[in-house]
């Protein structure tokens, strides 16, 4: 039988490409730099499903998701993005500004006593993981979403659960100690181990080419 | 417990968002005169940088991102009328503007111009910098080396395949390769269980290296077991399986 062919384009030798490399990363941050709206528009079509992703699993709200992502991109646009924090990378500036957002709103929801609602909601449903791989072309950084789940398999369960309360659902400690019902201080203790074995685990990440 | 040890002890719960706003108040006014503070907050969201990619990505809906991108950038937007005084100042503004560049014209254009000439070589510096930290970085993370001798006789050459297991991406790195005729070229084939996938093609300097960065087929024909390399003609068409001669073969 004759072997069958795919030509999957996936050199970075050819023209242009969606995957989210590092020096692609670092090139769209100096033609933002230099307000290149074909960079901002390069930079919303690769990183839009992973930010609706983290607004929409801790709003459960998909409208409210799309608000804050598309406030998240109306800041970069505005920022000044000369400055050295963050070593300059831009993707996880965007990740952190959408959880930061995501969390203001969850708090001003609770204020309102209503965050009960989410904790039931679709964000809790939603699946932290895809039964499938979408194809690396279709969903860049696929492969850093592995990475991660493969990080997140090295904590116990119970520091598993935590982390997923606290930071994917963006629930405060006290919320975190209710939800279990635990004391707080042994929610603080398995948090800060947590992070601190995702943290050793994670850090070479910082060097991946997403 | 000193002022700075408990500043210290909840450093990573600042970083990670998880304390409250009052908590995080207190800490970044510890922040502006602390340094190894600063420090480590940076450090911690450098190294969880990427965490939040730990969920399931959301396809957008059609049209958000071009919504995004009108919102953005402003365009699309109306925007309020100019009035009569605003017209005024703006002209006034600009004649002071003119009259001032106009004197200092002279000494700027020549700094204006070592400035983009600067500012160029900066920019060609970054970019060459993050492409061979982008080349080293699969080199030194590489789960997996290959070597293969070229399979041609006479021929002294052969190929490296650095597999990084982690990103997915192979460097490969062929010396030794003779001249082609024209119309022929070194091609790139994932070895499958199944079968074959196409990859790129090898471009060869005249100093008869070749050098290739690659992410992975979509839908590889079975399990990837390594790589091959042949000599394709120009006139083969897409899509149709290896014709020419094998002269590597590298299993991982």
């Amino acid at each position: 039988m004759a072997p069958r062919v795919i030509d999957p384009g996936t050199s970075t030798t050819r023209g242009p490409s969606r995957h989210l490399t590092l020096e692609r990363e670092r090139g769209l941050r100096q033609r933002l730099i230099a307000r290149d709206e074909r960079a901002l528009s390069e930079l919303i079509e690769s990183t839009t499903p992973w930010l609706l992703g983290v607004a929409q699993r801790m709003l459960a709200d998909s409208q409210e998701a799309e608000d804050v992502v598309q406030d998240v991109f109306v800041r970069l646009w505005q920022q000044d993005l000369t400055g050295s924090e963050g070593d300059g990378r831009v993707v996880p500036w965007l990740l952190r500004v959408t959880r930061t957002r995501c969390i203001d709103r969850l708090r001003r929801r609770r204020r309102r006593t209503q965050y009960e609602a989410s904790l039931t909601g679709p964000g809790a449903d939603l699946p932290m993981t895809q039964p499938q791989e979408p194809n690396e072309a279709a969903t860049p950084g696929w492969h850093v979403h592995r990475g991660i789940h493969e990080a997140l398999a090295t904590l116990s369960p119970e520091q598993q659960q935590v982390v997923h309360l606290a930071y994917f659902m963006g629930l405060s400690q006290s919320e975190v100690a209710e939800q279990l019902q635990l004391p707080l201080g042994t929610v603080k203790t398995r948090t800060r181990l947590a992070f601190a074995q995702l943290r050793t685990v994670l850090a070479p990440m910082k060097e991946w080419l997403i | 417990m000193t002022e700075h040890h408990w500043f210290g002890d909840h450093l990573l719960e600042y970083a990670t968002e998880q304390l409250s706003p009052e908590d995080a108040r207190l800490v970044e006014e510890h922040m502006q005169h602390c340094a190894d503070c600063r420090g480590e907050v940076a450090a911690i969201r450098e190294d969880l940088g990427y965490l939040p990619m730990g969920v399931v990505p959301v396809p957008p809906r059609p049209g958000f991102n071009a919504r995004v991108l009108r919102t953005a950038t402003g365009h699309g937007t109306v925007r309020a009328p100019l009035t009569p005084w605003i017209i005024t100042a703006l002209a006034a503004s600009t004649l002071l503007a003119v009259g001032l560049a106009w004197q200092r014209t002279r000494d700027a254009r020549d700094a204006g111009a070592a400035l983009a000439t600067l500012q160029a070589d900066l920019l060609v510096a970054r970019a060459t910098s993050a492409a061979l930290y982008d080349t080293l970085s699969i080199a030194r993370q590489a789960s997996t080396v290959v070597y293969a001798s070229l399979a041609m006789p006479g021929q002294q050459g052969g190929v490296v395949l650095f597999a990084d297991a982690t990103t997915h991406r192979w460097q490969l790195v062929a010396h030794g390769l003779p001249a082609l005729p024209v119309g022929q070229r070194y091609q790139l084939w994932f070895v499958c269980a199944d079968g074959m996938a196409r990859g790129a093609p090898l471009t060869r300097t005249a100093s008869g290296s070749a050098s290739l960065i690659t992410g992975m087929p979509e839908s590889p024909p079975g399990k990837i077991m390594g790589a091959a390399i042949t000599i394709e003609s120009d006139a083969t068409a897409p899509g149709v399986s290896e014709a020419g001669p094998k002269i590597a073969t590298l299993l991982i």
